[in-house]
């Protein structure tokens, strides 16, 4: 075992200031709860991102299981100076996985702080510490006979509901918006001092899961995509499972169909006739799901298009490829079913496909699937769609307009194809946006397309900038040039607060761009 | 399951290596000591797990159990 602290201490630290901050963190949490050895943080060093390893090396990690050891590390932490990246699943896949945002920070590993505090299947709501995974929330339910069901984005199992929406993630069910669904928050502050939000201050309050604002300021989203605290509890609600749940899908022939799709999908969406996150699924990220590229071209560059179009009659698979479900009961979802039904016709376009009809086939099934918050990984499929390993989400946001998801696609794919890369992407509808989440996939075992793959994400982030476009969450090889993005007022304030909250900078410096 | 082994194997590895998002790794003989190297540093498009995530000595049994086993009737065909 080679000791890696020496070669991935925090900027501005020295060894033996480094030397001394971990001996007081193990006494603190117990020496094996403190990690320095290679082998124990190689797990942390995985990354998808094209950025080297070694800007994201991490100098420890530190497991903490309970509210006062996260209270006893930062206050280690101000001591040495040194900074801590918490993380609570650390399956942060495309956007920077486990590892730090920058090179020598700690990770401060929650997965042990699990518990699941407090389901109330009356309020339906649920209290949740950071390290539960989605998996394990479901099999509780499940033993327990409760009818909640989950809203998961597509790492389901692995993944967990903390940290999730503390980076504003997304699911596919009516609770899509994962961190519009959130309600309470405790926090432990840079100082020590424990924060709840909205409701959880007042005293034998019981309300702190029901009542999002509280009063005053609300606090929760500057908690979100941020380092101004580290979230050790978190309240959701959750959806309660209906009678009846009819999950289709749309198919549409030709990529210029987008505009036609929003068009069609918009009306029904803002009118909660089609309640779920939804999404519109290209050709390249369908057949993922069920094949690697090599099966039908083993040639380097993008995918030409007469490929595409092989892919799209053998595998049965439309340009776009649209997911969406309706939830009720009986009567309700033949209701709208009929109103959908409706609207796809009026569009001239489009071929309805229900479940009775997809059998069991992939992708559908995993769709359906995912839009009632159950487990499944196949979504992963798109890993190896090129292979190698590398993966960045760019997500773009989007006015839910037929002509701007037109023009955003024509350029995401303009911009990718240069770069000998793919546009594999998908709209996820919500009511008045949409997340454009194009899957930025290339060899990361290839040197050469790595850099190509960087150039590429950086373009793609300065394009769209220039046309007023900007993502919504991104890796942490990028988070400066993306915070660039939405102004320096807006970065002024930002570091502003995080100066007020934590005039040391320990909890994780570089989050969204943000330093003291 | 129960077992706390079995569950990760099920709830974890087959949901990837059952599904043909992962290769078979079923039936296959792979050694142990292989497959946590996997667990543990990720290869390519899989990620990796830490301790905290799946435990030195539940990985120990997962592997064996993997290592071990016989194939399955019916599996998907291996894709990378």
């Amino acid at each position: 075992m080679t000791d890696t602290t020496q070669s991935a201490l925090p900027q501005g630290i020295s060894p033996a200031q480094f030397e001394a901050a971990l001996g007081q963190l193990r006494a603190l949490l117990g020496p094996e709860n403190v990690l320095t050895s290679e082998e124990d943080l190689a797990p942390y060093t995985k990354v998808m991102m094209s950025d080297a390893d070694e800007k994201h090396m991490p100098g420890a990690a530190v497991l903490a299981t309970s509210v006062e050891q996260v209270q006893g590390v930062l206050k280690i932490c101000n001591q040495f100076k040194t900074p801590v990246w918490p993380i609570s699943t650390g399956r942060n896949f495309g956007y920077g996985s486990a590892a730090p945002g920058t090179r020598g920070q700690i990770v401060l590993d929650l997965k042990h702080m699990n518990k699941i505090i407090e389901v109330d299947p009356v309020l339906c709501t649920a209290l949740l510490e950071p390290g539960v995974t989605y998996q394990q929330l479901w099999n509780y339910l499940k033993e327990n006979d409760i009818p909640l069901w989950l809203s998961c984005p597509a790492p389901s199992a692995i993944a967990g509901p903390v940290g999730n929406t503390l980076d504003r993630g997304v699911g596919y069910t009516p609770y899509g918006e994962h961190f519009m669904m959130q309600c309470g928050m405790e926090v432990v502050l840079a100082n020590g001092e424990v924060l709840r939000t909205g409701m959880g201050g007042v005293e034998k309050s019981n309300t702190w899961q029901a009542f999002k604002w509280g009063y005053g300021p609300y606090l929760d989203g500057i908690f979100t995509q941020s380092n101004y605290g580290v979230v050790t509890k978190l309240g959701i609600w959750l959806m309660p499972q209906p009678p009846a749940y009819k999950p289709f899908c749309i198919q549409y022939e030709d990529e210029s169909d987008i505009d036609t799709i929003v068009e069609m999908l918009r009306p029904l969406k803002i009118a909660n006739i089609v309640p779920n996150a939804a999404v519109i699924a290209n050709v390249m990220w369908e057949a993922a799901a069920i094949t690697p590229r090599s099966k039908y071209y083993d040639g380097t560059g993008s995918t030409p298009k007469d490929v595409l179009e092989e892919i799209k009659q053998k595998e049965g698979m439309g340009a776009w490829n649209v997911y969406a479900a309706l939830y009720g009961t009986a009567e309700q979802v033949e209701v709208n079913w009929n109103i959908v039904k409706q609207a796809v016709e009026a569009s001239g376009k489009g071929k309805l496909i229900t479940e009775e009809e997809a059998g069991n086939r992939e992708p559908f099934r995993y769709r359906a699937q995912l839009m009632k918050g159950d487990m499944t990984l196949q979504e992963f499929g798109l890993y190896r769609w090129r292979g190698g390993g590398g993966s960045m989400w760019f997500a773009p946001v989007s006015q839910a307009k037929g002509s701007e998801t037109k023009a955003q696609m024509e350029l995401a794919q303009e911009i990718l194809n240069e770069y000998g890369l793919d546009y594999v992407a998908e709209f996820i509808v919500g009511m008045r946006d949409m997340h454009h989440i194009v899957d930025v996939l290339f060899d990361r075992s290839d040197p050469a397309e790595t850099a190509r793959a960087h150039a590429c994400f950086a373009k793609l982030l300065s394009e769209f900038g220039k046309r007023g476009y900007a993502v919504y969450r991104v890796n942490t090889g990028f988070m400066e040039q993306t915070a660039d993005l939405y102004g320096k007022v807006k970065r002024d304030v930002d570091q502003t607060l995080k100066r007020a909250l934590d005039p040391n900078g320990i909890i994780a410096p570089g989050k969204s761009g943000i330093f003291v | 399951p129960e077992d706390k082994a079995e569950m990760v194997f099920q709830q974890t590895c087959m949901a990837c290596h059952s599904t043909g998002v992962g290769p078979v790794i079923l039936g296959r003989d792979l050694p142990p000591e292989a497959i946590k190297l996997f667990v543990r540093h990720g290869n390519r498009a899989m990620p990796a797990f830490t301790e905290a995530m799946i435990d030195d000595e539940t990985l120990d049994r997962v592997a064996e159990m993997v290592s071990k086993s016989k194939a399955p009737a019916t599996q998907s065909a291996p894709t990378q």
